[in-house]
């Protein structure tokens, strides 16, 4: 209790349990910031353009980035020139940097010029770390006329703020079994049955592989490219990705098929791998591609046509860059491309063969969430790519039409050659995809909507506010559907995802909120240091070399389950490692977990899946990756006191580990499984909103959930800083009060900054035909002397660009004409500040300065508004003056006693 | 525009100077440049209803 | 209860009410499910059959009512009003909360405000303000009258926190009572006003006299009630500047015209032990309530008893017949016209004062339903 106090004492200054809820938005846009941007630039392909008549090439390319801060954009007169998101909410401006990029052209790979080209302006996400604000401490925050708690996490567009929608996601770079009708009508022979892979880049993009089960109990190959799918016998892709011969695949296939233990607990393989590998190979040989070259070649010159500028290169080369870039994409190099494929493999016999059960996409444990940073990063780089293949394609226009070779290029040309392809569009394309929340591609970038992909972050009140950023979609396409299966709530989301917390009616379920102690991976520690990949996995593969586990490199181990279990970092085979001390191992790594000097990250996902009888296909998934959900619990097998026993895990690990809560007894539990973790405190399952019911253990289950979205919507404290706000609409409740009965996350996220009601004792009534929601007596004094009086402040801007006539290009100024004066319009134009106007009122004028024709225009609505404040400005616009209006609260049905 | 109209004041959204316009002025603080400006209360009697 | 043939109950006494029947008219019984008994019997023929007569009888009010103070200081009052109808007891409450007049800030003149909370929340707060003026001193003002010495009372307020000062707050006790009345000049149209410009100029009110020139205000000058409410809050450079006009008006239009903070009053306890209640049981009972009502007392021979020390106190929780058959050994009943009233006054007028207001309140009701009748 002391320390409770201590600490929400200490947090009063700065807020850090309310930022920390806000972390995931920000972190992803950090690391796009941080390193996106250049790790995406690296991964743009060049684009190569050969002058017919001198044969020379031109290849363009990107070279180093500039990303600024927000500045105003025309900064002359003006002593700073710094951009601050309020100017941006009051202007109905974007906050965002200039963005620039070196564009490289490179002659006959001799010679090149760089060019800086500005590629228009990127939104910057508020308390990013190209954000102005990023440091600002609440006393700073305020005089940047910013709410002090300001947590940031949104962007701001044409004064809107919007934010990107947290959403569901296949996890990554993990081969998962799948049984789908729908699989079967894809081509004639196939099965329900596939393995599916979502392979992630280290720029974020991603591709999709599969891996069908034939009824001849062959096995083929799936990719995309542009939104096509294609398919290849899987054994044409064992021989292309490495030299090897028809022996070594049977071998490594067929390996975990042992006699000895069939029957036994884990046997996973059945002696039908065998038959199967034969028809498997037998398929390559029909088409006759008998070496590790032939295979290359006749992938390469079937997929010719679709590959973008590799028309003159040779079929072997075709076929190695199909195999680079839409197979298995998130690893490099061919053995583990080649490794991965017979894991696969293995695991979909299993899944045929009924010794391994299918995995659960629904469940949040093969789930992971697409971060706004990341989005963005697969967006710009989908949008770079598309202008590079637009300069050329104008480029090999303009040399055919004028005969002209690149030498004449150079400098000026080039620039005014690039004219006709604006680079300005990248940057347009990125903001309005944060407008409209729509995603404008060709090749699909392996997501599963287009729309959507953003909200506005309402300001309704502040609980409707944090929930935008503490929500996650299952995605739009589930939405539709009339299977209920994907809005159920799954055993595996504990923890994780707030199981009272999600609307009814049409997006129940599909809709959810992070528990309040959910945080997500990023590409930061908990220090905030970026954290380096390749040296974690480095570590961890010593680790685990020095445990016991014998490296798949340079070649596969010829055994499997039960005997030995295959090691995925990332999705990668690393190795194998006996299964006797698999267990072991997996709580050595947890152990190291908690140390981080150990080189093991705090945010390690150790998913030991052990030996079963048709359970899931047994193996050590290990995952270092980035926007995984994690949740801390407490590692009661050390034997520490304090913050060295919180361990972070993942929804995966948690399926097979032993968690007790506190206060929940064994729960149910066998001797042979003692616990090996325990809850941190029961609430932490709960999302904030969900944690703010007070008692909410003694209430029937649907309460809570009315609850939390009747929270979202009650008219209370909205913002602090209404002055410097220019919301359409804004509510504010004038007497609010804390309650007298809370919960401790109340203070923890400092509710009482923004309060969301009153006090009130109330009466219940039982008369017939009526309940508690249908009537109500409110005490008229109470009333009177303030109880639920509220205002409404509405924001009317005008921009005098609008006012234009479509004739005439005359300036327009708000002036009061002097022939009909309206008590209430100002010499300015404008109305007085303070004064009450009525509906049909006039309230502004605009003077025309050509035509010397003045027009007032009236007040509409039905409401009388009081003016609270009106503000001119000339920034990118003319004059936008505001308005704001004013009544108070009226109940459902009420009467007046005393 | 015959009769010259009379200034209205506004205080500057950053310095807080004030400053007055008349309509057609360039909108912006003579002190530091900045361009919101907001409008200074009216003098005139406001009469509100104490309920 | 034993069921006993109506051939052997005994004959009812002719003139007077058996006991039970008795208890039943006066009392409301309070068991542990609901109360019981809790309507006033009207009807004069209610017991005709027993020769009683039930009608209401003037002389026989006038013996009976009494009215005994239990406790007055400056603003709250307590006293039992003894032998009248809840109906009556109720109109003189509705009457103090709603119709006995007082004065309040009912319009507010905004010359400045600058601060951060607005214009029509402010006057708000305002009007809510306890003003110490005798309302029986003031005639009420209607629409069309215009206002003046005899009708309402100007408050100033002008305050100012000056730029690089620190935040200020805005006290009840700075708002400054004009007697002579508003100082705000009246916009009027230029033309008319310049022909006799060396008149008064026309302001918001037009007082005749300065109020202080009133005999009735001569000692006892007009003030707030508190000087310590805080009105507003100022931050550098932040200003408000108004005049609030305070008129003579009831609770029935506006709560902030109540002259008390509430009135109320609850019936008389009567807690009754219905057998001796004694030792570890004596105990108990005392434990139970919460507030006290019982005592322990020495019978001798080492044998204690329970007591009803305090009545007044018991709240009704119940908590004493909860549970086993404690309901057959205590007994919990309102004495159906004993009301203990409380008034707390606001502040215009003292709490006694305010009572016997709403007497003449009542009273002028009365005679006009008379004189409409007549």
């Amino acid at each position: 209790m002391e320390k409770m106090k201590k600490s929400s004492k200490a947090n009063q200054s700065d807020y850090e349990s309310l930022r920390e809820l806000f972390k995931p938005h920000i972190e992803s846009f950090d690391y796009l910031v941080d390193s996106g941007i250049e790790t995406l630039l690296s991964n743009i392909h060049p684009v190569e353009i050969q002058d017919p008549i001198t044969k020379k090439t031109l290849k363009i390319f990107f070279g180093e980035h500039e990303l600024h801060n927000p500045q105003k954009s025309r900064g002359h007169k003006t002593f700073n020139s710094v951009l601050y998101p309020y100017e941006c909410r009051q202007a109905g401006i974007t906050y965002e940097g200039k963005f620039t990029l070196e564009v490289c052209f490179q002659y006959d790979s001799k010679w090149s010029t760089r060019e800086k080209i500005s590629f228009g302006k990127l939104p910057i996400m508020l308390k990013s770390k190209l954000c102005h604000l990023r440091d600002s401490d609440p006393s700073q925050l305020l005089h940047r006329k910013e709410e002090a708690t300001e947590m940031g996490g949104y962007f701001i567009v044409n004064g809107l703020e919007k934010l990107v929608r947290l959403l569901i996601m296949q996890k990554r770079n993990h081969p998962m079994s799948v049984i789908r009708s729908k699989f079967r009508e894809r081509q004639e022979g196939f099965t329900d049955k596939a393995i599916m892979i979502r392979c992630v880049r280290d720029d974020q993009s991603s591709v999709s592989n599969r891996l069908y089960y034939l009824q001849n109990g062959s096995a083929r190959f799936g990719f995309w490219i542009r939104g096509k799918e294609y398919l290849l016998p899987v054994g044409v892709v064992l021989k292309a990705l490495i030299d090897t011969n028809d022996l070594e695949i049977y071998g490594s296939l067929t390996c975990s098929y042992s006699e000895e233990y069939q029957g036994r607990k884990g046997a996973v393989a059945t002696q039908l791998v065998g038959e199967r590998v034969r028809i498997i190979l037998d398929e390559v040989q029909d088409l006759s591609l008998s070496t590790h070259l032939r295979c290359l070649q006749h992938i390469g010159e079937y997929f010719k046509p679709v590959m973008d500028g590799l028309e003159n290169e040779s079929n072997s080369d075709v076929g190695a860059s199909v195999l680079r870039n839409y197979i298995f994409v998130h690893l490099q190099k061919d053995d583990e491309k080649y490794n991965l494929l017979i894991f696969m493999l293995q695991k979909l016999f299993a899944l045929v063969d009924h010794t391994a059960a299918p995995d659960n996409l629904d469940a949040l444990q093969n789930q992971e969430v697409l971060l706004p940073g990341h989005l963005i990063a697969i967006y710009l780089k989908e949008k770079l790519q598309e202008w590079l293949y637009k300069t050329r394609k104008l480029l090999k226009e303009e040399l055919q039409k004028n005969g002209e070779n690149f030498e004449s290029l150079t400098g000026v040309q080039i620039k005014k050659f690039l004219d006709k392809n604006p680079s300005k569009n990248v940057g347009m394309a990125i903001e309005n995809m944060l407008k409209t929340g729509r995603i404008v591609t060709q090749s699909g970038i392996d997501l599963q909507q287009s729309g959507g992909m953003t909200v506005a972050a309402e300001r309704l009140n502040f609980l409707r506010f944090i929930s935008h950023f503490r929500s996650v979609h299952r995605g739009a396409a589930f939405a539709g559907q009339r299977n209920t299966s994907v809005r159920k709530l799954l055993p595996e989301a504990w923890g994780f995802l707030c199981p009272v917390h999600t609307p009814d009616g049409e997006p129940c379920g599909l809709l959810n909120h992070m528990a309040s102690t959910c945080r997500i991976t990023s590409f930061f520690d908990s220090q905030g240091n970026a954290k380096d990949f390749l040296k974690i996995r480095l570590s961890i593969l010593n680790i685990l070399a020095g445990i016991g586990m014998t490296p798949s490199l340079p070649k596969l181990v010829r055994a499997g389950p039960p005997e030995v279990l295959s090691v995925l970092l990332d999705g990668c085979v690393v190795g194998s490692i006996s299964s006797d001390i698999a267990e072991k191992a997996a709580s050595h790594l947890r152990k190291l977990k908690l140390f981080p000097s150990s080189g093991i990250p705090e945010d390690l996902e150790v998913g030991y899946v052990p030996l079963s009888f048709g359970g899931a296909y047994p193996g050590l998934y290990l995952f270092t990756t980035p926007s995984r959900f994690l949740r801390p619990v407490r590692n009661i097998s050390v034997s520490s006191n304090g913050p060295k026993d919180i361990e972070l895990i993942g929804p995966f690990e948690q399926a097979y580990m032993e968690i007790r809560c506190p206060d929940g007894g064994n729960g149910g539990r066998r001797d042979g499984f003692p616990a090996t973790h325990e809850e941190i405190h029961p609430t932490g399952m709960l999302s904030v909103v969900a944690n703010l019911t007070p008692f909410s253990d003694h209430n029937q289950s649907p309460r809570n959930m009315y609850q939390c979205q009747m929270a979202k919507q009650t008219m209370a404290f909205s913002s602090q800083a209404l002055r410097f706000r220019a919301d359409q609409k804004l509510y504010h409740l004038q007497t609010p009060q804390t309650p007298i009965v809370r919960t401790a996350a109340y203070s923890k996220y400092h509710i009482d900054e923004f309060p969301t009601g009153t006090n009130a004792i109330v009466a219940v009534l039982a008369y017939t035909g009526f309940d508690m929601e249908d009537a109500m007596i409110l005490n008229k004094s109470s009333v009177e002397r303030g109880m639920f009086h509220g205002t409404i402040y509405q924001v009317e801007t005008i921009d005098l660009e609008d006012q234009k006539e479509l004739s005439d290009q005359a300036q327009s100024l708000f002036a009061r004409s002097n022939i009909e004066k309206h008590s209430s319009i100002d010499a300015d134009g404008l109305p007085y500040v303070g004064q009450m106007l009525h509906p049909d009122e006039p309230y502004y004028s605009v003077h025309n300065i050509v035509n010397n024709s003045t027009k007032t225009f009236k007040l509409k609505g039905s409401e009388p508004v009081i003016v609270d404040y009106v503000a001119v400005d000339k920034g990118t616009k003319q004059k936008p003056p505001q308005k704001a209006s004013e009544y108070s609260v009226q109940a459902s049905e009420e009467s007046y006693h005393w | 525009m015959d009769s010259q109209p009379e200034p209205v004041s506004y205080i500057c959204g950053d310095c807080g100077m004030e400053n007055t316009l008349k309509p057609g002025d360039v909108i912006q603080c003579r002190e530091c440049g900045y361009r919101i400006l907001y409008k200074k209360r009216t003098r005139r009697i406001v009469q509100y209803e104490a309920r | 209860m034993p069921t006993v043939s109506p051939l052997e109950m005994d004959d009812v006494p002719m003139g007077q009410l058996p006991p039970h029947i008795q208890l039943q008219r006066t009392r409301v019984f309070c068991a542990s499910d609901a109360p019981t008994q809790t309507e006033n019997i009207q009807y004069s023929g209610a017991y005709a059959s027993m020769g009683v007569d039930n009608s209401f009888r003037l002389d026989d009010f006038v013996k009976n009512f009494r009215v005994e103070v239990v406790r007055l200081d400056e603003d709250d009052i307590e006293f039992d009003m003894i032998g009248i109808d809840a109906a009556l007891a109720n109109a003189f409450r509705r009457i103090l909360i709603a119709e006995v007049p007082t004065m309040a800030i009912e319009k507010v003149l905004f010359a400045n405000n600058t601060s951060v909370i607005p214009d029509e929340v402010l006057a708000h707060r305002l009007g809510l303000i306890p003003i110490k003026a005798d309302p029986r001193l003031f005639e009420y003002m209607s629409e069309n009258d215009t206002p003046n010495e005899k009708n309402t009372i100007v408050f100033k307020l002008h305050v100012q926190c000056k730029r690089g000062d620190p935040r200020i707050t805005v006290k009840s006790d700075q708002l400054e009572w004009l007697p002579n009345g508003s100082e705000f000049q009246l916009v009027t149209d230029n033309s008319t006003s310049n022909s006799n410009s060396n008149s008064k100029p026309k302001t918001y009110t037009s007082f005749s006299r300065s109020q202080t020139s009133l005999p009735e205000f001569s000692e006892d000058s007009i003030a707030l009630k508190h000087n310590d409410i805080t009105i507003a809050k100022l931050g550098p450079g932040q200003e408000i500047e108004l005049e609030a006009h305070a008129v003579k008006g009831v609770g029935k239009t506006h709560a902030k015209w109540s002259p008390v903070a509430t009135a109320w009053y609850r019936m008389l306890p009567e807690v009754v032990l219905l057998e001796n209640v004694e030792d570890e049981k004596a105990e108990e009972l005392v434990k139970k309530c919460p507030v006290n009502v019982f005592d322990i007392e020495d019978v001798g021979e080492g044998k204690r008893r329970a007591t009803v020390a305090r009545p007044r106190a018991c709240t009704l929780c119940r908590e004493c017949i909860r549970g086993d058959d404690w309901e057959n050994r205590v007994a919990l009943r309102r004495v159906k016209n004993h009301f203990i009233f409380t008034i707390e006054s606001s502040g215009a007028l003292p709490p006694e004062v305010l009572f016997t207001e709403a007497v003449k309140v009542l009273e002028s009701k009365c005679e006009q339903v008379i004189s409409d009748l007549s």
